[in-house]
């Protein structure tokens, strides 16, 4: 019978490569949905997510089984890391309620039914111009799964903080791709 | 319930009214059928909302976990740099609490540098002064040893 995260873990701290080839199976579809989905590149992605797992491998002591969840662990090395390369690689961008606005206006039309790769590609720019602090709660929170008291331990922030930056990342989202929902989505409404 | 409090609940709450308190979801649902307005604004959160969720079916590139594996197998990938691995050998058992035990006394060492009062320092006046002192002194060492008179 295969362990749990926590019986991986023990092994893992013992060197055993199995174990370690195990978790990075479980978890690596995961966890790179959410590194590419926050830096918007594949190769930082692939990147940050060999170096989270190592950071894993190498510092598997320090896991306290019990404490936190293996796969929030998991999520809040990969989110500093991620974030530690951003702030490197690319400032921030600066998307308000006009950006988003003006994303809404560049010759949609609401009256005709948008089809659903439309909306994603929109979706994806969206996404992409909000800021990263909102796009990982975003992520985190309708991507990922987590609660938000899973997501705020992630990101290192209070419950109210992280209930505040998806609330603001919802808004910009929902108006920016407001003249673009499919008209059947508005008739089930 | 007006248009801007249901869309500050949305936000808030999400585009599921069974997961809102149930008076908030009761009085979105009156606003609901009676404002195309707050209909549209359902319609586009739920639609992100499930465009979003639509995206956990997400697999990560070929061979990256093989790449992975493999690297944790190198020497780097076993240990990590040195001062990872010095950092991570103080930070754990049984280093960390004989760091800790020791926190007040460096907290003690930094407070005391602080404290120190000027007036107890050497002056410079004081170190040019010694500064010839030993120059005069090395002045009748040498003659000393080689026999001469001052």
């Amino acid at each position: 019978m295969p362990a749990d995260d926590d019986g991986l873990m023990a092994q893992i701290r013992q060197h055993d490569e199995a174990a370690f080839a195990e978790l990075v199976r479980r978890h690596l579809d995961p966890l790179h949905r959410y590194l590419f989905r926050l830096t918007g590149s594949a190769d930082d992605a692939e990147d940050l997510a060999q170096e989270t797992f190592l950071r894993v491998w190498q510092r598997a002591a320090s896991y306290r089984p019990g404490v936190v969840r293996l796969t929030t662990w998991l999520h809040r090395i990969a989110h500093n890391m991620a974030v530690d390369s951003l702030r490197r690689t690319r400032p921030e961008p600066l998307a308000d309620d006009d950006d988003m606005a003006g994303l809404a206006d560049d010759g949609a039309d609401p009256a005709r039914a948008a089809s659903s790769a439309e909306f994603e590609r929109h979706l994806d720019h969206a996404i992409g111009i909000l800021p990263a602090n909102q796009r990982a709660a975003l992520l985190l929170c309708q991507v990922q799964g987590f609660a938000n008291r899973d997501a705020a331990a992630i990101m290192g922030v209070s419950v109210r903080g992280l209930e505040s930056l998806l609330a603001r990342a919802r808004r910009s989202l929902r108006l920016a791709m407001a003249a673009r929902v499919p008209m059947s989505a508005l008739e089930r409404s | 319930m007006n248009q801007q409090q249901f869309e500050a609940l949305l936000d808030r709450l999400g585009s599921d009214l069974n997961t809102w308190p149930e008076a908030d979801a009761r009085a979105a649902r009156d606003l609901l059928a009676s404002s195309a307005d707050a209909a549209a604004a359902l319609a586009a959160a739920s639609a992100v909302a499930r465009h979003l969720e639509g995206r956990r079916q997400h697999r990560a590139p070929h061979g990256l976990a093989a790449r992975i594996v493999a690297a944790a197998a190198t020497p780097r990938g076993r240990l990590g740099s040195p001062l990872e691995r010095l950092l991570e050998q103080l930070l754990n058992p049984p280093w960390r609490p004989a760091l800790l035990a020791l926190l007040p006394l460096a907290l003690g060492f930094v407070i005391g540098l602080q404290q120190a009062d000027p007036a107890d320092q050497t002056l410079p006046d004081e170190l040019l002064t010694l500064a010839f002192d030993d120059g005069l002194y090395r002045s009748d060492l040498y003659l000393e040893l080689n026999d001469e008179q001052p």
